[in-house]
């Protein structure tokens, strides 16, 4: 394989696998966690 | 009164939901049909077209049939008749929907042949009779198995044929479909989704530690098979039988196309050798990527591998709660099926396969059936525990086929429940019946795969992509998109960037309405190979008529009448389109009733 090969290959992998874990993340984190503007609303 | 409608049937949790959703998209597809796309148009070129396809088409679409789904669900409409007539508010909604229900019914037909296929591959690798030591053993044991030779071929009740497994996999369906929504599909996706992907993970670590499998042909190799999958460029071997004549390149089969630097050297030396009548040539990824068809290919297969334009993923946004949310829900539901297609589908057949057979061997055969059935049975037999292997891969598949079977059932269930007012049983029993005799229809006429692919074209790839652009138009145009807007951002976590507005309101439309209108150029012959002939689907229709495809057109005819006759007949789905005008003059009046 070549370079260009192995660039587009790490691309791929890593932005495939970083995106679904951070969207997971968002999905099972606690929902205030998500809007700090929100819960400073909340909070006053 | 509460202003929602309490649903007799909802998602346990929102994973839940997003599992269900990634289990409808991840399919054979991405473990066949994207490697075999990948390497035909060059790895880098096609990443590009296939990653700019999934944000102007993939994401769009999906977020617009999530939210529409919700929508009509929070109004107690879970079939896309009904949701598509809430949205529109007009009564041809409802038989635009019929469009939504009627086409994933009609997939289901021939996907259950191809589901049973990959269960009797599992159960014989299982018991070992996976080992073939060419790739014509491979052939014969694929074409008796579904019967290729002649029609009803595979009918025999043998573990050597595909009748059996077609009959666990219809009641294997319909079990799962009969517990329930949350019971049934979403229990099973959340235990079939994890094992799928750690089954894949498995098989992708045995086939990166391959390395060079038969020291004597040190260019089969798992290297090379990557390169020839992910190169963005292309080295190929170009010859003229003249020093006057055209250049010409030499298929891949032949051996045209060089990967390693063995390779390479070896050409450049048989270039030095003869520099008039051979040379190299390089197809850089820029040049792959001003072909059409390239683009044809990667939009063709974001927008089937994500299972847009079927109504299924509106179907089950229909069961989300109203404060659910869909953005990050639809994001994430794609993001596993990227995962699964790019991470995990786009290393393990075609690597696997060039480091036993070489590239020239594997060249010709990166199509679905011939990858998945013929060149993968022999590549695990050559393998150390090669059954084990394969047994784990089969299952794979075939659960990635049963998480998206089962979907694309559950529309027309939903259609039944809420148009003939029955409950989830009787619908499931008339559906059954339906659907049964339309998979006869394809496993009797086996001979060639003639029905499969005559279904296939015109439900998997024409009317899928007509519903996915009345989608997008419907929700972005007709909804209207400020509206859809709002009710997309409810309850979400994200918020989409402004511009994206745009995206959905039209590059999305005109994106979708110039593949499928280079589709239909080439389906009608004026780009097909210089030929000028129209597609054969469209020849065995007009031109030498065929039974068997004018029987798969005319069961897609029965499935639509069939639907617009409930429709016109049932006493819910008539009024959908007024129930938001209702609800809208019932709120109005509420504060003063108070009062």
């Amino acid at each position: 394989m070549t370079y260009g090969g192995w660039i587009i290959l790490s691309i791929s992998l890593i932005s495939v696998t970083c995106f679904m874990l951070w969207c997971f993340y968002r999905v099972l984190s606690p929902k205030n966690t998500a809007h700090p503007r929100k819960k400073e609303k909340t909070a006053r | 009164m509460s202003q929602e409608f309490k649903p007799a049937e909802q998602w346990n949790t929102q994973l839940g939901a997003i599992l269900a959703v990634a289990g409808s998209a991840v399919g054979l597809g991405n473990f066949l049909r994207f490697p075999g796309l990948v390497a035909l148009y060059g790895g880098g070129s096609f990443m590009i077209a296939y990653a700019v396809s999934f944000l102007l088409i993939g994401i769009p679409l999906c977020l617009a049939e999530w939210t529409m789904g919700r929508y009509g669900g929070s109004r107690g409409f879970h079939s896309a008749a009904g949701i598509i007539s809430c949205v529109v508010r007009h009564p041809i909604g409802k038989y635009i929907g019929v469009f939504n229900i009627m086409v994933p019914v009609c997939l289901f037909m021939y996907y259950a042949c191809i589901e049973a296929w990959t269960l009797g591959y599992a159960v014989n690798a299982f018991t070992g009779d996976l080992h073939f030591s060419s790739i014509d053993q491979t052939r014969d044991f694929f074409n008796t198995f579904v019967g290729m030779g002649e029609n009803a071929g595979a009918a025999a009740l043998s573990l050597k044929t595909a009748g059996v497994f077609l009959l666990a996999v219809i009641v294997i369906n319909m079990l799962i479909l009969w517990r329930g929504l949350s019971k049934g599909i979403e229990l099973f996706c959340s235990y079939a989704m994890p094992a799928l992907i750690v089954i894949a993970i498995v098989i992708l670590v045995r086939v990166l530690t391959l390395g060079t499998p038969n020291p004597a042909l040190p260019e089969n190799n798992v290297n090379n098979g990557l390169g020839f999958m992910w190169n963005p460029t292309k080295v190929v071997l170009e010859t003229r039988a003249t020093p006057e004549a055209a250049w010409r390149r030499i298929p891949a089969k032949d051996g045209g196309e060089l990967i390693g630097e063995a390779a390479i050297a070896r050409a450049q030396a048989q270039a030095a050798a003869s520099p008039d009548t051979v040379r190299i040539g390089r197809v850089t990824m820029w040049g792959q990527l001003s072909n059409p068809q390239l683009w044809l290919a990667a939009a063709g297969q974001v927008f089937f591998t994500l299972s847009v334009g079927m109504g299924v993923l509106s179907t089950y946004a229909s069961y989300l709660r109203r404060r659910d949310d869909v953005v990050l829900g639809s994001i994430t539901s794609a993001s596993v099926n990227e995962f699964c297609e790019v991470g995990l589908g786009g290393l393990i057949s075609l690597p696997a396969g060039v480091a036993f057979l070489g590239v020239a061997s594997l060249a010709g055969m990166c199509s679905t059936f011939e990858l998945g059935f013929n060149v993968l049975p022999l590549v695990f037999a050559q393998l150390p525990f090669g059954m084990f292997f394969a047994f784990l891969f089969f299952f794979l598949l075939f659960l990635a086929a049963a998480t998206s079977s089962i979907s694309m059932l559950q529309p027309g269930l939903a259609f039944l429940e809420e148009a003939l007012n029955v409950n989830r049983k009787q619908a499931l029993a008339i559906l059954s019946t339906l659907t049964v005799l339309g998979t006869g229809y394809c496993f009797f006429f086996s001979k060639n795969l003639h029905a499969i692919a005559t279904l296939d074209f015109w439900a998997g790839n024409l009317l899928v992509f007509v519903c996915g652009m009345t989608n997008i138009i419907i929700f972005a145009w007709i909804f209207p998109l400020e509206r859809g807007w709002r009710q997309m951002h409810q309850g979400a976590r994200l918020r989409l960037p402004l511009f994206f507005k745009y995206i959905l309101k039209y590059v999305t439309p005109l994106f979708l309405l110039a593949v499928f209108g280079y589709w239909l150029l080439d389906v009608f012959g004026v780009f097909s190979s210089g030929t000028g002939q129209a597609s054969t689907y469209i020849r065995e229709l007009f031109v030498h008529p065929s039974p068997v495809a004018w029987g798969g057109v005319l069961i897609m005819v029965f499935f639509f009448i069939f639907g617009a006759l409930i429709v016109r007949a049932s006493p819910k789905l008539p009024r959908a389109h007024r129930v938001h005008e209702r609800r809208r003059r019932a709120r109005k009046t509420q504060p003063t009733t108070n009062l």
